[in-house]
């Protein structure tokens, strides 16, 4: 009986780890242009992910995915010249987040996309689970 | 006489198509797992002779119901080490789905029988 909600658990905790991601995503893009209190621009957030592989539930089948960690990137920021600005150096060169674009929105299409997916698996886990509870009556 | 024979007969096949649920549930869970290789079961009657364990992830710990959960020897799909395909994941999903509800509608058609028997077919 465990066994049959176990099954939720593993596609509930990649729904979790995608909505971390799109959470992750959504600071990223409100954070395009912001500078942090110590004056440095924004750093963007990465995810990392990790398959949750304990050799008793592997052997089940059952290997859940978690978030290991949310790091900052240290890729580097962009630079702009523009002597106006009051943030820019003496050369008249300002730094920016390192947030790309680009980057921001594959990563949200690719998160909603498994989110998706792993909804769609666990609405087949429920047909199953319901099915299964129908041997009752 | 064994009254639940029927049901005796598709129970290794459900419990299969359940295994194989949970596996494909997990490969899609880590679609976006640097470095996961994808997972399969397989019935030890299928595999034809003893696999040997060459490596410490390679074979899985033996499962005492005779199912045993392999990892996916493929070509790299993504440059994150990663060899899921979400698209065959998904195919295999409904792919097993509609077996386990066959097998389910054998055991439910097994059972209605003797519910018949026992109601004296009234």
């Amino acid at each position: 009986m465990n066994d049959l909600f176990r099954a939720f658990n593993i596609s509930a905790s990649g729904m979790y780890a995608q909505r971390i991601r799109m959470n992750v995503v959504a600071s990223n893009l409100a954070n395009y242009e912001s500078y942090r209190a110590n004056g440095e621009p924004y750093r963007k957030l990465e995810v990392v992910f990790e398959a949750v592989e304990i050799p008793e539930s592997l052997s089940k089948g059952e290997i859940p995915v978690k978030v290991a960690q949310i790091r900052f990137s240290d890729d580097p920021f962009k630079v702009v010249y523009d002597p106006q600005n009051p943030r820019a150096n003496e050369q008249g060169y300002v730094q920016k987040p390192n947030v790309d674009l680009v980057k921001e929105m594959v990563d949200m299409i690719t998160a909603v996309r498994s989110y998706e997916a792993n909804l769609n698996a666990f609405v087949a886990t429920r047909d199953m689970a319901q099915r299964t509870l129908e041997l009752w009556r | 006489m064994d009254l639940f024979e029927g049901v005796n007969k598709v129970l290794p096949y459900l419990n299969y198509a359940w295994k194989r649920h949970k596996v494909i549930l997990s490969n899609i869970a880590n679609a976006d797992t640097p470095n996961y290789k994808a997972k399969e079961v397989i019935m030890e009657e299928e595999k034809g002779g003893r696999l040997k364990i060459t490596r410490d992830r390679h074979i899985l710990p033996k499962t005492t119901d005779g199912y045993r959960v392999i990892e996916i020897q493929r070509e790299l799909v993504g440059n994150d080490y990663n060899n899921v395909s979400l698209e065959e994941e998904m195919a295999k999903l409904s792919q097993n789905r509609i077996a386990y509800e066959a097998y389910m509608k054998m055991v439910r058609g097994s059972l209605d029988k003797i519910n018949n028997i026992i109601r004296e077919g009234r």
